[in-house]
């Protein structure tokens, strides 16, 4: 735990509350979001989505009716680390909002969120444990405890990228791990369902 | 001429390129089952065993598309490949899902989009390669 000493006044700011902060304002950033939309509207590709079953080996095209592809990094080379850092911030509170603002799919919802909670809680270790499944219309929200840092690396490397033990095909996006005052990490995981895509930020 | 130049212009929207040959396999046990096929950095699978190979594909900005060409002689010899970004301290940030060949005999490129990689963070690119199927090259926006 690290901190930073900020000569004003005696106070010593800790970097911990600075992280915490950044969080808030995603997250009042991704509130705003959803109230400013329109009726949601699901984000899922034109074509029918495979249910969630075995990882599939067939090529999962990318949906081109939804999402353009990213443009290219307009200077053509490196970019600055602040506007790295917004960037990284932009997409992960486009995708918390999108997930936020989308209309629940019952049938794959249900059908997700219980294959997703089966084969998590099938894969992980007794010292961590499954906090929360969400599915929506394109996404579901996964949320672990791990005890330290490298069993969830071990875990999210079989549960997403082993062929034996994989538990999702389709694409995901982690957030930064959290990590508790007893030590625990928490992490927030989003998964696209096959066939679709991550929610862009507006900036882009 | 417009279809040279259409051509030309989509080329250089792609920033770099890489053989196949710039990787290695994801243990060292199995790095004896990856050979250069031919002369233009293509590797192939020489074990009766299906094996993982990765790239590192240097990165300096946030938006990223990769391309993996590759080529699977049939069905039973595919390869199955996705790209994957890291927090600067190596935990997971995005993975694209895994893409698998559906022709055969030829090369077939493989795509993913919009893959952000976090500042300071860094990107992968695997496949599963099966025996006698084999990686070509990397290509990806910058």
């Amino acid at each position: 735990m690290s901190v930073a000493a900020v000569g004003v006044g005696g106070y010593i700011v800790h970097n911990q509350a600075l992280a915490e902060l950044h969080r808030e304002i995603a997250a009042a950033r991704a509130t705003a979001a959803v109230a400013s939309r329109p009726p949601p509207v699901p984000v899922i590709a034109a074509q029918t989505a495979p249910a969630l079953a075995m990882p599939s080996h067939a090529p999962a095209q990318p949906s081109t009716e939804d999402q353009a592809s990213p443009p290219r990094n307009p200077e053509g080379g490196s970019q600055s680390a602040s506007r790295w850092k917004e960037e990284a911030l932009a997409q992960r509170t486009a995708i918390e909002a999108g997930f936020a603002a989308e209309v629940i799919d019952g049938a794959w919802a249900a059908a997700a969120r219980r294959d997703l909670r089966d084969r998590i809680s099938a894969l992980l270790p007794s010292t961590s444990s499954l906090a929360d499944v969400d599915c929506r219309a394109s996404m579901c929200r996964v949320e672990l405890v791990h005890r330290e840092a490298a069993g969830s690396q071990r875990f999210m490397q079989a549960a997403f990228f082993d062929p034996k033990d994989r538990v999702w095909s389709g694409p995901g996006f982690a957030i930064p791990a959290e990590t508790g005052s007893d030590g625990t990490v928490t992490v927030v995981l989003y998964l696209a369902r096959d066939g679709a895509s991550f929610p862009m930020p507006d900036t882009r | 001429m417009i279809a040279a130049m259409t051509t030309a212009v989509a080329a250089a929207a792609w920033a770099r390129s890489l053989p196949a040959s710039t990787g290695q396999s994801l243990g060292p046990e199995q790095a004896t089952c990856f050979h250069q096929y031919g002369n233009l950095g293509q590797v192939e699978n020489t074990c009766s065993f299906t094996n993982r190979f990765c790239v590192p594909l240097v990165v300096d900005s946030t938006w990223h598309d990769v391309d993996v060409t590759v080529t699977a002689p049939d069905i039973n010899h595919n390869v199955n490949c996705f790209a994957e970004t890291f927090y600067p301290d190596s935990s997971f940030a995005m993975w694209s899902g895994f893409q698998a060949a559906s022709r055969f005999g030829a090369g077939q490129t493989l795509v993913f989009t919009g893959l952000s990689v976090p500042g300071g963070g860094y990107m992968l690119s695997c496949c599963d390669v099966a025996p006698n199927a084999w990686v070509d090259s990397f290509n990806y926006s910058n």
